[in-house]
């Protein structure tokens, strides 16, 4: 009996030096392979610093000839689809979840249905989409189809509320619209109705030149993305200036980014801001310390070339449209 | 002893594991660094650096450059002071009717820290010459010059025209996106006949015409398009090749040389800064006078100092052993050296490039390179250099960046004596042939009859835009536009077909369809009949009236 007993321990303590062997074989074997062939797995960085940067998941591209994503300025995604807003054709290029071209609106001209160059984009709860035309110098409203519906915020473009729209977004059913002439953002509800105005042209602080790119925090604080003064600038929710970003401490040191644009914020606060002429999306803190920053110049998965718009989804994930390579890389 | 085994395999797994967790991810700060303001071009783990900078460096005294040399202090002071404490050459001076150092404008608001190279040039390995990435050109220009600056767009209408014309609206482009050769160009050296014929096989691109780094002209045209700087003036360009230096100056008359190098002293060359006595090459050309006030009218010939700026750099030999400059002075005493490119080459002598002089340089028992009493022959490179605005037309502010001023040309400056000749030259770096008077057969590449377009009164710009047209605006010959038709009362429907160019291209024409002919052919040669209403209405009887001018005319 006491043999019999002695037996059975010693058999299932081999079981466990065989199982922990090939465990530790599988492992090594894995990390190894991955080591050695530079395979970064999403869920790694996320598992050991959750303040890293995010993983490459996939690459939007157009079609080829007259289908081509010619210049993908800006980028949102609905419940439904992702909508890309390519100044150089002229329109607003629409793809499905899974990154197929599915079809597009607007063609090259001044009217409804019409863009000269489409670039600010957005989707309001219902789905329907706007455009901002910075040469046309309206703000068009679309149904998710791409359905001409109305001007936005001017019964006719000849209005001049909005001059030269640049960067656009809706957040809490609030329009956040940056003027690039006239370097001022304004806040309307869906209404049309104007209920704040930021700015105004300069290099002071809370002054901006050509701003390229506006987002909000859950507790309304605007973020401008102040291109031309190469920052971005905090707002508080009545259009109060709080603070300068611009990857220095305090805001006061030189800046890091240059021709900033695109610019988002994600579940955790972080910002994420496109820095064009260097080719990478930077990333702060609420604070605006910089935590860190990827892609650089190139036409590899993991970098861009002159990138521009930026959009963050409320599953976190980044969607950055690669102006120069022609095509929309998502993150996680 | 079982016991220690398992723990010590435990252990093992736990470091492997964790060791290699850490192998695939590199996001971790090291020890000694912080995460400051990252270079951005540095991923990964170099993605750190220390952000401690010492105390006085770094800060707006030095434009926040922050390096040990303080390379960034003076850098946002423009007045050409500064010359000491940033690279910024006298002879970036403005050589217009200014013609204070250091005024000419350059391009953009590059920190000594900028990151901006790599948009435009790779490091490594670039597609194209001078490390250039190929059609990235384009793209980052158009990066800002898309209107997304609020400035400066060249997608939309302005006095060069515009690149963003629709095709409904039969645009015509100058393509600059870099998807063609220089020798496409109309009146261009096709067969790229011969050596030393330009640079014809480059791609055209923005950077053609526009030097991104600071030129001597407006609107930062480049001072050395298609290399014709470096090409001699009788292939077509501007370049001095071995002419013979001369103490005395020749008789000036009509078919004496149109430029020679002449050896002098500082004091009768007029050049500031240096002793008068001090020996200087220069170059002179020659000036052409005629006076109308008699009949016949008489021309008389002269020589003057020619102050172009001279043209710097310097080529390889294929065995990249010899520097071939595009400006040197010779010494014909000295002995055959085995480098073609570097035979007989004065290599001490001084030259300021900037102010077109050159002087001795070297010591004395360096005279025979560096002495330029021993300079024999010369070459030298004439930059490129166009102004597009004077006292009397000075260009318009339209707009004002916070301090950075944002203008238009008054097309009236192109008929101002000497800017057509100018503009003429600039676009005949590439249209070489196009560049001719009428009434023979001329030409270096192709031998025809030609417009006229190498004077101030008919030069390029007067029909053409440089960056494009389209329908939108175009004017008719009585100058008028879809927009002034559609004011007028005429439907845009209307107004936009009877605007609309028929040809297969729009040839970047100001005027629509041959209205470009009619603008300024008010009479005709073949008979002697006069009857354009928009000229002649604004013509008193007698002729006493004067033509009306105005940015409308062209």
């Amino acid at each position: 009996m006491e043999d019999l007993v002695n037996t059975k321990w010693m058999f299932k303590k081999r079981n466990v030096y065989n199982v922990m062997a090939v465990i530790f074989l599988a492992v090594s074997t894995a990390f190894g392979y991955m080591f050695l062939t530079d395979i970064e797995v999403a869920s790694i960085p996320k598992m050991v610093s959750p303040n890293g940067p995010p993983a490459f998941n996939r690459m939007l591209y157009g079609g080829f000839g007259k289908d081509a994503l010619v210049k993908a300025m800006d980028v949102t995604v609905t419940e439904n689809f992702i909508y890309v807003t390519d100044a150089r054709s002229k329109r607003v290029q629409v793809f499905d979840l899974g990154g197929s071209p599915v079809f597009t609106f607007g063609e090259e001209g001044d009217g409804p249905g019409k863009f000269n160059f489409p670039y600010g984009i957005a989707a309001d709860t219902a789905g329907n989409i706007y455009v901002a035309d910075l040469y046309n110098g309206y703000v068009a409203v679309h149904d998710a189809k791409g359905k001409f519906l109305r001007y936005f915020a001017e019964k006719d473009p000849k209005e001049k509320t909005i001059e030269s729209p640049g960067g656009l977004r809706i957040i809490d059913d609030k329009v956040y619209v940056t003027d690039i002439t006239k370097c001022k953002v304004y806040i309307f509800d869906l209404s049309g109705k104007k209920l704040l105005e930021v700015g105004e042209k300069g290099t002071k602080p809370g002054q901006l030149r050509s701003p390229n790119a506006v987002t909000a925090d859950a507790e309304g604080n605007i973020y401008v993305v102040d291109t031309g003064n190469q920052r971005i600038q905090v707002f508080d929710k009545t259009g109060k200036f709080l603070r300068i970003i611009n990857g220095s401490p305090d805001g006061k040191g030189p800046s890091s980014m240059v021709n900033p644009r695109g610019i988002g914020i994600d579940s955790r606060g972080n910002i994420m801001v496109v820095s064009n002429l260097t080719h990478y999306v930077m990333c702060f803190d609420k604070d605006g310390k910089q935590l860190f920053t990827f892609g650089g110049n190139g036409g590899n998965t993991d970098q861009f070339t002159l990138p521009n718009g930026l959009f963050i989804n409320e599953n976190g994930d980044i969607y950055i449209t690669d102006t120069a390579n022609q095509r929309v890389a998502v993150y996680q | 002893m079982r016991k220690l085994f398992v723990l010590l395999l435990t252990m093992l797994f736990i470091v492997g594991i964790t060791t290699s967790a850490y192998a695939a991810y590199t996001g971790i700060t090291p020890p000694g660094y912080t995460t400051g303001p990252v270079p951005p071009d540095t991923p990964g783990a170099e993605q750190f650096f220390p952000i401690d900078i010492a105390p006085g460096v770094g800060d707006a005294g030095d434009n926040w450059v922050g390096n040990a040399n303080n390379t960034g202090e003076g850098v946002e002071d423009n007045s050409g002071n500064s010359k000491g404490k940033v690279i910024k050459s006298d002879g970036m001076r403005d050589t217009g009717t200014d013609a204070t150092p250091g005024t000419q404008r350059t391009h953009g608001e590059y920190k000594n820290n900028t990151n901006s190279c790599a948009s435009c040039h790779q490091t490594h390995t670039g597609a194209a010459e001078g490390l250039l990435m190929k059609d990235s050109v384009f793209n980052t220009c158009t990066a800002c010059h898309d209107g997304t600056l609020g400035f400066y767009n060249v997608f939309t209408p302005s006095s060069a025209g515009t690149f963003g014309g629709t095709q409904a609206g039969n645009a015509s482009v100058h393509l600059a996106n870099g998807s063609l050769e220089h020798r496409i160009a109309p009146g261009g050296n096709l067969n790229l006949a011969g050596s030393d014929n330009g640079e014809w096989t480059e791609l055209f691109d923005c950077a053609s015409c526009h030097a991104a780094h600071g030129s001597y002209s407006d609107r930062l045209l480049h001072y050395n398009p298609n290399n014709m700087a470096d090409t001699p003036i009788e292939n077509g360009g501007q370049k001095l090749k071995d002419y013979p230096i001369l103490e005395t100056i020749p008789e000036a008359n009509e078919n004496s040389v149109d430029y020679f190098v002449y050896r002098t002293t500082a004091g009768i060359a007029g050049i500031t800064g240096e002793d008068p006595a001090t020996p200087v090459i220069v170059v002179m050309k020659k000036k052409t006078t005629t006076n109308r006030n008699v009949y016949p009218p008489t021309t008389t010939y002269s020589y003057e100092r020619d102050t172009t700026p001279w043209l710097f750099g310097y080529e390889f030999d294929e065995y990249h052993f010899g520097r071939q400059y595009s400006t040197v002075f010779y010494n014909d005493a000295l002995p055959v050296n085995q480098a073609v490119y570097y035979n007989k080459q004065m290599t001490r002598v001084l030259i300021n490039y900037g102010k077109a002089y050159a002087k001795t340089g070297g010591t004395a028992a360096q005279a025979n390179v560096g002495n330029i009493a021993n300079a024999t022959r010369a070459d030298i490179g004439l930059v490129y250099i166009v102004k597009l605005a004077n006292a009397t037309y000075p260009m318009t502010e339209i707009s004002n960046w916070d301090g950075l001023s944002i203008t238009a040309v008054d097309p009236r400056i192109y008929d101002e004596t000497g800017f057509g000749v100018a503009i003429g030259k600039y676009c005949g770096a590439c249209h070489t042939d196009y560049r001719a008077s009428s009434g023979g057969e001329t030409g270096m590449y192709d031998i025809a009859f030609r417009h006229t377009t190498n004077n101030d009164s008919y030069t390029c710009l007067k029909c053409h835009f440089a960056h494009g047209t389209d329908v939108t605006i175009m004017k008719d010959a009585k100058d008028q536009t879809v927009a002034t038709l559609v004011a007028g009362g005429a439907s845009p429907t209307d107004a936009t077909a009877y605007m609309l160019d028929k040809n297969p291209s729009s040839a970047l024409k100001r005027y629509t369809n041959m209205a470009v002919c009619w603008k300024c052919h008010t009479t005709s040669h073949s008979a002697e009949l006069k009857n354009n209403t928009y000229y002649w209405d604004n013509w008193a009887p007698n002729n006493a009236g004067t033509v009306p001018e105005g940015p409308n005319n062209w």
